[in-house]
C-alpha cells in the first residue's frame, strides 16, 4: 500500500464516517462528530510522523515529504483540532450543523496536508483550492445570518480572485521552464539565470510576481488586506478560527517553502516584494487599525501586522524562526477566539470594546487571560510573540545576514510600528480592566465558563508563556 | 569569585512578586471594603519596611564588598534563535545607590502616603508591586533581556495603578488622557531600545548584558554604532525626561494617586538616568563624547526651561514637576559633561544626584499630598497661613525645599557642585547658564512655600480643607531623613567613595586617566 495514501487515509476516513453520520443521524449529538474529527486529525498527524520518511518520493513526484513540510502539517493538523475543540458548544449557540461544519474542515485539513507535501504544480493548486474552497463555505456556513453571507461572498470573490492570479503564475511558470515539478522548475530556473537568457526569464518573473500576488491577497498582506477585517467581521467564531489560524500557517508555510525552494533563483525578485508587502502591513495594518471598535476587525488587522512580520521572518531565510512564528502566532489567535467566545453570552456575541467593559470584574480569569494574549500579540517579554518577534528582528540584524538593502529600516519601522499595535491592544486591555461594566452585565456576571473554552484558554496561555521563557518544545 | 551574599539578589525582585500574589489573593472577609482595605494597607506599610530594609542593607552591602554581588542564572537559548541568554543579576557600586534610593524611599512613601480612609483595593498595592519589582530588577538585570522585561513590566505597572486608581482634575483632564500620553512616549522610547538591545545581541551572538556592551560596541561599524546609541538615548530620554521628552510629565504626574506620583518621581524617572549613566556612558564613550556637546545644550535648556516654567505655576505639585524636570536635567548635564574627561567628577555627581534627588522629590510629592484632605495640591494665589494648622509638616517642607534649592550643608549641594565642576570643564558659560536655572527654580519654590505657609489666611482659602498635621513618628521620619542629607551634605565622601571606586573602573573602559 503506497505510504502516502495511508498517511492520508485517516483524514479520508474521517470524512467517510461523517458522511455517514450525516446520512444516518442527521440531527443526532453533535460530540460524536467532533470526537471522530478530532481523531482523525490526530492520528493523520500521526500517520504523517510515522508513514512518511522525509525525502521520500510518491506519484512519479506529485509528493516530496520534507521536514519543514511534515512540521507544517502537524502544526495545521494539530491547531485544527484545537479549534475543533471550540467548535461543539458555539456551533449549536449559532445554530450551525456541526456534522456539516466538521466535513468541511477536514476537507480543508487534507488541503492543508497536501499543501505541504505538493511538490509538482498540479498537486499545489488542486491542494490550494481544497485549502481555498472549504474556506469560503466555513466563512458564510452561518447562511441565515446576513453578515455571515456577505462575509462568505466578500471572501469567496477574492478568494477566487486570488486563485486565478495563482492559476495564471503557475501557467506562467510552466510556459518559461517546460517543467511542473518543483525541483526540476529550480533547476531550470537556475540555468536560465547562469545563462543570462532573458526571454523565458521574463515568463518566469511575471509568472512569480503573479503567485506571489495571489499568496498576499490570501493571507492578507497590505495593500490586498482589505477584505479581511470585513471577513473576520461577519463569519462566526467557530470558521473564523478555523480560517484565521491553521490556513494562514499552511499557506506561509507553502510561500515559504516555494520561495525558498522553487523561485531561490530569483530570489532578487522577490526579496523586494516582501520587504515591500511588511513595510505596507506594518504601516496600513496599524494605521487602520486605530479607530477600530469592532474587536473581531482588531484581530483582523493584528493578523495583517503580524503577517508583514512574517514576510521578513520569510526574507531572512530562518525555517526555525518562521515556524516559531507561525506556531505561537497560531496559538495565540485560537486563544483569542476561545475568549471571545468566552466572553460571550447564551444569547450574542462580544462584538465592540463596550461589550467587553469590566469583563475584568465580572470574568477575572478570561480577562486575565485575554491580557496576556494581548500582552503576547504586542511583544512584551516574557511571551511567546515577544520571543518569535525578537527572533525575526534578531535574524535580520545579523551581521553575516544576505539581505536587500531596505532590510534595516523595514525592521526599524515595523517594530516602531508596534508602538501603534500596543495602543489599540491595550484599548481592549482598558476596556476589560479601567472601565465599568455596564448596568445589565447581570446575565454574564458569575457564569461560568465553558470547559472547551477554558481548556484552550489555559493551553494558549501555557503555550504563550513556556514558549516565551525561552523553552524549547521538542520537535518545534 | 561571587560573594556569598548574591543569593539574596533574587529576593529582591521575589518579595515584591510574593506580595502581589499575597495582596491580590486576599480573601474576601465579612466587613466593609473600606476595613479590608485599611487591613491592606497595613500590611503594605510592614511588606514596604522589611523590603525597604532589605534592599538598602542588600546595596550598603554590595558597596562595601570589593568585589560585588552577582548572581547568574541557567544559560537558556530564546525561543527558536540560536542565542543564549544567561539571566543575570548584579549589585555593586555601580548600581546600588539607585537600588538603595528605592530602599529608602518606598517605607517612607507607604508611611506618608498610607491609606488612612481605606479608599484604596488590592489592585492598587498589586500594580504597586509590579512596578516596585520591575525598578529593581531594572537596576539589577545585567543581561539585556532581562533588562528590557522589567523596563516594560514597569510600564505595565504603571499603567494599571495610573488607569485603576489616578484622580482626573480639572487641571489635566481625564486619567485615560494623561495615562495614554504616558504611555505612548514612553514606547515611543523602549522600542527603538528594543531594537538596539537586539542589535548588539546579533553582533554579539549572545546577550552581552550591561557590563559587556562596551566591547561589542567596539566592534561594531560607526554608523551602526550611532543608531544603536540613538535608539538607547531615546529610550532613557524619555524616562528622565530630557527637554522635548517631556510632555506627558505634568499630566501624568497630576492624575497618578500620590504614592505612585512620588515613586515616579523619585525612582522611576532614575532608570533614564541609570540608563545614561551604565549604558550610555559605560557602553558608548566615543558616541557620548561626539554628541556630548549637543546633549548638554539640551540639558542645560531643560534645567532653565523647567526653572522658568517653576515660576508660572500656581500649583505646588506643577512646580515640583517642573522642578523635577530641571533637577534630573542637570543629573544629565552631569553625565554628558563627563565624556572625555579625565576624572569621574561627572558622573559621580550625577550619581549622587540621582540619590538625593530620588529622595528630596518623594518627600516634596508626599508632603505636598499632606497637606489636604484628599491630596490635591494647593494653589498659591489662593492658600496662606497653613503653618498654623501644620507646624510640623511645615517645618519638613521648608527643609526639604532647602535641600531641593541645593543649600551648602544638606546633600543636594555636593552633587551639584560637583556636576557644575564637571560642566565648567567643557564649557563655563552652559555651567553659568545652569547655575541661573538652579537659581531660579530654588526662588520658585521657596516663593511657593512662603505663598503656602506663611501670611495670613486668605478669603479663597476655604477651597480646600487642611489636612492634620504630620504625627510624631511621621515627622520623626523627616527629621531622619534631613539628618541623613545633613549627614551626607557635611561628610559627602561616604556615599561617594565607594562609588567612586566603582566609576573609576567605567573610567578604565574610557581609557580615562584617573586623577582621585
Amino acid at each position: 500500500m503506497n505510504p502516502y495514501v495511508l498517511s492520508q487515509a485517516p483524514l479520508i476516513l474521517g470524512f467517510v464516517f461523517l458522511l455517514v453520520l450525516a446520512s444516518v443521524r442527521p440531527a443526532g449529538k453533535e460530540s460524536l462528530s467532533n470526537i471522530i474529527t478530532i481523531l482523525s486529525l490526530v492520528s493523520g498527524a500521526i500517520a504523517i510522523w510515522l508513514i512518511l520518511p522525509e525525502g521520500a518520493q510518491f506519484f512519479g513526484g506529485a509528493i516530496r515529504v520534507t521536514s519543514v513540510g511534515k512540521v507544517l502539517a502537524y502544526l495545521c493538523l494539530g491547531l485544527t483540532a484545537v479549534a475543533l475543540l471550540l467548535s461543539e458548544d458555539y456551533l449549536d449557540k449559532v445554530r450551525i450543523h456541526g456534522v456539516d461544519w466538521r466535513m468541511v474542515v477536514l476537507a480543508l485539513a487534507l488541503g492543508m496536508v497536501n499543501l505541504c507535501l505538493a511538490n509538482d504544480i498540479a498537486t499545489l493548486f488542486i491542494a490550494y483550492e481544497l485549502v481555498s474552497i472549504p474556506s469560503y463555505v466555513l466563512a458564510g456556513f452561518a447562511h441565515k445570518d446576513p453578515r455571515s453571507n456577505e462575509a462568505g461572498m466578500k471572501y469567496l470573490l477574492l478568494g477566487v480572485f486570488s486563485s486565478v492570479l495563482f492559476l495564471l503564475g503557475l501557467s506562467f511558470l510552466y510556459g518559461a521552464t517546460g517543467e511542473i515539478h518543483l525541483l526540476a522548475i529550480h533547476d531550470k530556473l537556475a540555468l536560465a539565470v547562469g545563462a543570462g537568457s532573458t526571454g523565458d526569464l521574463m515568463l518566469a518573473k511575471v509568472g512569480l510576481g503573479l503567485i506571489v500576488g495571489a499568496i498576499f491577497f490570501k493571507v492578507a498582506v497590505a495593500p490586498f488586506h482589505s477584505w479581511l477585517p470585513d471577513v473576520y467581521q461577519g463569519t462566526n467564531l467557530a470558521s473564523l478560527a478555523i480560517i484565521s489560524s491553521p490556513v494562514k500557517v499552511a499557506v506561509f508555510g507553502m510561500l515559504g517553502m516555494l520561495l525558498w525552494g522553487a523561485f531561490e533563483p530569483l530570489s532578487d525578485l522577490w526579496k523586494p516584494i516582501l520587504l515591500a508587502g511588511a513595510a505596507m502591513s506594518a504601516l496600513m495594518g496599524n494605521l487602520q487599525a486605530i479607530v477600530q471598535t469592532n474587536l473581531k476587525r482588531l484581530v483582523a488587522y493584528s493578523a495583517v501586522v503580524n503577517a508583514g512580520f512574517i514576510l521578513l521572518g520569510i526574507l531572512v531565510n530562518s525555517v526555525p524562526i518562521v515556524l516559531f512564528y507561525l506556531g505561537s502566532y497560531g496559538i495565540m489567535t485560537l486563544g483569542s477566539w476561545a475568549a471571545f467566545m468566552a466572553m460571550g453570552t447564551k444569547s450574542s456575541d462580544v462584538d465592540e470594546l463596550s461589550d467587553v467593559a469590566g469583563l475584568g470584574r465580572t470574568q477575572r480569569w478570561v480577562a486575565l487571560a485575554m491580557t496576556l494574549i494581548l500582552f503576547s500579540y504586542a511583544g512584551i517579554p516574557l511571551t511567546a510573540g515577544f520571543a518569535a518577534k525578537f527572533g525575526v528582528v534578531l535574524e535580520a540584524l545579523k551581521p553575516e545576514a544576505f539581505l536587500p538593502r531596505g532590510t534595516l529600516p523595514v525592521v526599524y519601522f515595523s517594530v516602531a510600528m508596534g508602538l501603534v499595535s500596543f495602543f489599540f491592544y491595550f484599548q481592549i486591555i482598558r476596556a476589560m480592566w479601567l472601565q465599568s461594566p455596564p448596568l445589565d452585565a447581570g446575565e454574564r456576571r458569575g457564569a461560568g465558563v465553558a470547559w472547551p473554552y477554558a481548556f484552550v484558554l489555559v493551553l494558549s496561555v501555557v503555550v504563550i508563556l513556556s514558549l516565551g521563557m525561552f523553552l524549547r518544545l521538542p520537535g518545534m | 569569585m561571587t560573594h556569598s551574599f548574591s543569593a539574596f539578589l533574587p529576593f529582591a525582585i521575589l518579595l515584591p512578586f510574593a506580595a502581589m500574589i499575597l495582596h491580590g489573593s486576599a480573601p474576601a472577609r465579612p466587613g466593609s471594603s473600606q476595613g479590608r482595605n485599611k487591613m491592606q494597607a497595613r500590611a503594605a506599610l510592614v511588606f514596604q519596611w522589611i523590603y525597604g530594609g532589605f534592599l538598602a542593607w542588600i546595596s550598603v552591602m554590595a558597596m562595601t564588598v570589593p568585589e560585588g554581588l552577582m548572581i547568574k542564572g541557567r544559560g537558556m537559548l530564546l525561543g527558536r534563535t540560536d542565542m543564549l541568554v544567561e539571566p543575570t543579576l548584579y549589585l555593586d557600586g555601580r548600581n546600588a545607590p539607585f537600588l538603595l534610593l528605592l530602599g529608602l524611599c518606598l517605607p517612607l512613601i507607604f508611611t506618608w502616603l498610607r491609606d488612612k480612609d481605606g479608599r484604596y483595593g488590592p489592585s492598587y498595592y498589586v500594580s504597586a508591586n509590579l512596578l516596585i519589582l520591575s525598578l529593581a530588577g531594572v537596576f539589577l538585570s545585567d543581561s539585556l533581556v532581562l533588562f528590557y522585561l522589567f523596563w516594560e513590566t514597569a510600564l505595565i505597572g504603571a499603567y494599571f495603578w495610573i488607569g485603576l486608581h489616578g484622580r482626573a482634575n480639572i487641571h489635566s483632564g481625564s486619567v485615560y488622557n494623561a495615562l495614554i500620553r504616558f504611555f505612548l512616549f514612553t514606547l515611543v522610547g523602549s522600542l527603538p531600545m528594543l531594537v538596539s538591545i537586539i542589535a548588539l545581541c546579533a553582533v554579539a551572538g549572545k546577550d552581552p548584558g550591561v557590563s559587556g556592551i562596551a566591547a561589542i560596541a567596539a566592534v561594531m561599524e560607526p554608523g551602526q554604532r550611532a543608531w544603536v546609541f540613538a535608539g538607547f538615548l531615546l529610550g532613557f530620554a524619555v524616562k528622565l525626561p530630557l527637554l522635548g521628552f517631556h510632555g506627558w510629565l505634568r499630566d501624568t504626574y497630576n492624575v497618578a494617586a500620590p504614592a505612585c506620583r512620588a515613586l515616579l518621581s523619585g525612582v522611576m524617572s532614575k532608570m533614564g538616568a541609570y540608563g545614561l549613566i551604565l549604558v550610555l556612558a559605560q557602553g558608548f564613550p566615543e558616541e557620548c563624547m561626539r554628541y556630548a556637546p549637543m546633549l548638554q545644550v539640551l540639558c542645560v535648556l531643560g534645567a532653565v526651561y523647567g526653572a522658568l516654567l517653576c515660576l508660572a505655576q500656581d500649583r505646588l505639585i506643577d512646580i515640583l514637576v517642573y522642578s523635577s524636570l530641571s533637577h534630573l536635567s542637570l543629573v544629565a548635564l552631569g553625565v554628558f559633561a563627563a565624556s572625555g574627561e579625565v576624572t569621574t567628577t561627572g558622573l559621580t555627581g550625577a550619581v549622587f544626584q540621582v540619590f538625593n534627588h530620588g529622595l528630596i522629590m518623594v518627600a516634596l510629592f508626599a508632603f505636598d499630598a499632606r497637606i489636604a484632605v484628599g491630596g490635591e495640591s494647593p494653589l498659591l494665589s489662593a492658600t496662606g497661613g497653613l503653618r498654623k494648622g501644620q507646624r510640623r509638616l511645615a517645618a519638613v517642607l521648608l527643609t526639604a525645599i532647602f535641600a531641593s534649592c541645593s543649600l551648602p550643608g544638606l546633600s543636594n549641594f555636593a552633587g551639584e557642585i560637583l556636576v557644575l565642576f564637571a560642566a565648567f570643564r567643557s564649557s563655563p558659560w552652559l555651567t553659568l547658564l545652569a547655575s541661573v536655572g538652579a537659581l531660579i527654580g530654588a526662588a520658585a519654590l521657596v516663593r511657593a512655600f512662603h505663598k503656602i505657609f506663611l501670611g495670613k489666611r486668605g478669603p479663597e482659602a476655604a477651597g480646600f480643607t487642611q489636612a492634620s498635621d504630620f504625627s510624631v513618628g511621621e515627622a520623626g521620619l523627616a527629621v531622619g531623613l534631613i539628618c541623613l542629607w545633613l549627614v551626607l551634605g557635611l561628610y559627602p565622601m561616604l556615599f561617594l567613595h565607594p562609588v567612586e571606586k566603582t566609576l573609576l573602573s567605567i573610567g578604565a573602559v574610557h581609557g580615562m586617566a584617573v586623577v582621585p
